[in-house]
């Protein structure tokens, strides 16, 4: 049997004097313990004004790092619950975002797609008071912006000016290629 | 059926309770909503007076088609169901799957991911039995040991957060490893659990376990003997608490633990009969000290090193084959026999829950019971319906 | 502390319970009972083919897996599944059914496999049984004479798969509702559209 030695059998009988002092000074224990915690610091928090602080590897809600996303969609094939969905349009390098959006009404915060991101940009956060009053509100949007930001638009137009310039100079060698060709003849 | 029901011969200190006048019987429903069946289960009892004379289980209402879910989702996507079966103990779960799954795979995780697991599943059997123990108490009227249960538990919890960040469904044992390293002072946060565990665990045992009350609601009540619980594929502490020396950890050793030195706690009747209510939490109560003393040995032990294997990614393809893995949980035998086509889904994933074995045997317990005692008897089988129904 | 029970690998012991299964297949055969003993290869450690890399490349050099696994006895005359079952029992001591489970492995087979996962407390060892069931006559002998723990483990698997397991004392479902329709655990099963008027798609 276990290594612990056993209880000890239960005390014998104890007289009527005995029975009240033994009243008399558990009531006191008791209350004297109870008197204790009067005077500390209460356990209990102001929620949802004050909150409890969460663990550094707290699975709360998502938050993705935008700039980062290259748009693989290796989160949304490893969640089990297909709650991933997103959309987003390529221009050369730069990404459109149109959706990145986590249904919280499926999501079970295994942390599973957290995992397989290349580019470690999809966390959880530490956030988890999920209150709605409508379900819709539980599909939460990622996205910090849509569309294509003033810098991304720089890029692209830059992107796009060099490509307009490259093809523009392949155009001119192949032309100037084919005028020496024809000089040839 | 014959070989169950309740003519035997009184052993000492049990009454017969016979009526002169039959009444007609009633039927009770006793859940789906019910807190003393821990979960939406509901038994149809038929009561003759005081006394019960039939009863019937009617399971499914947490039916979650676990098993079906299994042969649709990828070999890693199905670990966060795992978690959902047995939500108590969710680290185990967990093992037992990773185990079948690296059992088809044919690889052995590195040691540290090895002990850190051990550590994790005794320290989830604690974590499970705590609240085995302290519902119970709820159950037959001890409302105080509920609260005193949940308060070392709510440390446990704190433990479990810090290293997978989740409180109650941890997907953190994975097939090949964990998903993370321990991480720093969580060694000495355990450490410190451990060494606080045993002066609590003082308490329960004195304000419920050895309570008079609760020895006249538990003892002699709900007897299984041996033969039946071994005939019903009972394990756990219920074919423990029956007086049968058998522990999957000591007895068909899997991880580390046959370098780790602890008792197997065995039902000995010390206030009724050997394999009455008394017993199966006797059997839990001493189990929370074995497990104390494993988390000890394995702090010690734990060697530094990887915790994933090198070759196990994201997407498991098992070569074809299967395998049945079956591991101690908390409540028993887990087990899942698994069977691959070498695909990256399962083709068949079979759930062998411990609660639903001894369920079973529960509702041959009752007639002949009180009506009192069916909530006794039912929440000493510590049953969790999601395992049950799955 | 006993520590005579032996540790092969990380997830329990596996020489035991191949010569455990040896054991029982020959005794069985002595008692003139119609098995088959199957000892396919278990998987080795970190076999190459297993990684996320080396996965891919390993089934297009070998297209034809072999199988994979614990030795199982299979009994060839399901038939005679109660006088094999009691042998095991009362003979060589299996005196726990820790499982009885039914598999559809594809759905063009014309047979499901009933599985069974025995547990000798005696001797600890474990022991797989199966036995083949035409879909065709899909019936096999119910197990609760020998172990009563098979009750609730023939019921899931009655409702799952469409096995009539004769001679059960109590052949309602377990789980599924009393007017489900099919056997969901089939290959070939098809998902209702909807069930009392609530759309299931």
């Amino acid at each position: 049997m276990a290594s612990l030695q056993q209880p000890a059998a239960p005390a014998n009988e104890r007289s009527y004097w005995g029975n009240v002092w033994q009243a008399v000074k558990s009531t006191a224990v008791g209350l004297g313990i109870t008197f204790r915690y009067l005077w500390s610091k209460p356990f209990t928090v102001q929620y949802p004004d004050e909150k409890l602080p969460t663990d550094d590897r707290y699975r709360g809600i998502h938050y993705l790092e935008q700039d980062l996303c290259i748009y693989c969609q290796a989160c949304a094939k490893a969640c089990p619950v297909d709650c991933i969905s997103m959309d987003a349009k390529r221009h050369g390098k730069e990404l459109e975002w149109n959706f990145f959006r986590v249904d919280y009404q499926k999501c079970m915060f295994c942390e599973l797609c957290v995992y397989p991101c290349p580019k470690d940009c999809i966390h959880m956060g530490r956030e988890y008071a999920l209150v709605a009053e409508d379900r819709s509100e539980f599909v939460l949007e990622l996205t910090t912006w849509q569309g294509l930001t003033e810098a991304q638009k720089v890029r692209v137009a830059e992107a796009e000016a060099k490509k307009a310039a490259k093809k523009a100079a392949k155009k001119a060698a192949a032309a100037a290629k084919e005028d020496k060709e024809g000089e040839e003849k | 059926m014959d070989d169950t029901t309740m003519e035997r011969p009184l052993r000492e200190g049990e009454r017969l309770v016979e009526l002169d006048v039959r009444t007609q019987d009633v039927e009770i429903n006793m859940g789906p909503q019910h807190p003393a069946t821990h979960g939406v289960l509901r038994v149809l009892l038929r009561a003759d007076g005081e006394i019960l004379t039939g009863a019937q289980s009617h399971l499914g209402y947490l039916h979650r088609c676990a098993e079906k879910i299994g042969e649709s989702v990828d070999w890693l996507q199905y670990l966060p169901y795992t978690d959902r079966y047995d939500y108590l103990s969710a680290m185990n779960n967990n093992l037992a799957y990773s185990l079948a799954v690296e059992k088809l795979l044919g690889i052995e995780v590195p040691e540290r991911a090895q002990y850190i697991r051990v550590i994790l599943a005794e320290l989830n059997r604690i974590c499970s039995h705590l609240v085995a123990v302290g519902t119970y108490g709820l159950d037959i009227g001890a409302f105080t040991p509920f609260f005193y249960a949940l308060r070392e538990r709510e440390l446990l919890l704190d433990i479990f957060e810090k290293i997978c960040g989740a409180r109650l469904t941890y997907a953190f044992i994975r097939p090949g490893g964990l998903m993370n390293d321990a991480p720093a002072g969580w060694t000495d946060q355990v450490r410190a659990f451990t060494d606080l565990f045993e002066r609590k665990w003082r308490e329960y045992w004195d304000l419920l376990v050895d309570n008079k009350i609760f020895v006249e609601r538990t003892a002699n009540v709900g007897v299984i003997s041996e033969e039946q619980a071994i005939a019903w594929g009972c394990t756990g502490p219920m074919l423990r608490g029956s007086g049968v020396d058998w522990d999957l950890r000591r007895d068909q050793p899997y991880l580390v633990y046959d370098r780790l030195d602890f008792e197997v706690v065995v039902g000995q009747g010390y206030r009724g009969t050997v394999g009455d209510c008394f017993d199966r939490n006797y059997v839990r109560m001493y189990e929370m000290l074995e497990s104390n003393r494993i988390v000890r040995q394995c702090l010690e032990q734990m060697p530094e090193g990887e915790i994933q294997h090198p070759e196990v990614g994201l997407v498991l393809r098992p070569a074809p084959g299967e395998a049945y893995v079956g591991i101690e949980n908390p409540r028993g035998e887990l087990g899942h026999y698994l069977v691959s086509d070498g695909n990256k889904i399962a083709r068949r994933l079979r759930v062998r829950g411990p609660s639903f074995s001894n369920l079973a045997l529960a509702e041959h317990l009752l007639p002949g019971c009180m009506l009192a005692d069916a909530a006794a008897i039912i929440g000493s089988v510590d049953i969790v319906v999601g395992e049950t129904d799955r | 502390m006993a520590k005579d029970a032996t540790r092969d690998t990380a997830w329990g012991p596996v020489e035991i319970h191949r010569e455990a299964a040896r054991a029982a297949a020959d005794a069985l055969r002595s008692a003139g009972c119609p098995v088959e003993l199957h000892e396919p290869n278990l998987p080795t450690y970190a076999p190459p083919g297993e990684g996320k890399r080396l996965a891919k490349k390993h089934k297009e050099e070998n297209p034809e897996y072999e199988w994979r696994g614990d030795s199982y006895l299979l009994l060839t005359d399901r038939l005679r599944l109660l006088e094999v079952a009691r042998f095991l029992r009362d003979e060589l001591g299996y005196d726990m059914l820790i499982d009885a489970t039914a598999v559809d492995f594809d759905a063009a087979d014309d047979h499901l496999w009933a599985v069974y996962q025995l547990l000798a407390l005696g001797r600890k060892t474990r022991l797989t049984l199966k036995t083949m069931v035409p879909k065709a006559d899909c019936r096999i002998d119910s197990l609760v004479p020998v172990w009563p723990a098979a009750n609730w483990h023939e019921r899931e698997a009655a409702e799952m798969f469409g096995i009539v397991y004769t001679g059960h004392p109590d052949p309602r479902p377990l789980l599924l509702p009393e007017d489900w329709v099919g056997h969901p655990l089939r290959k070939d099963y098809q998902y209702p559209d909807e069930y009392h008027g609530i759309s299931c798609k």
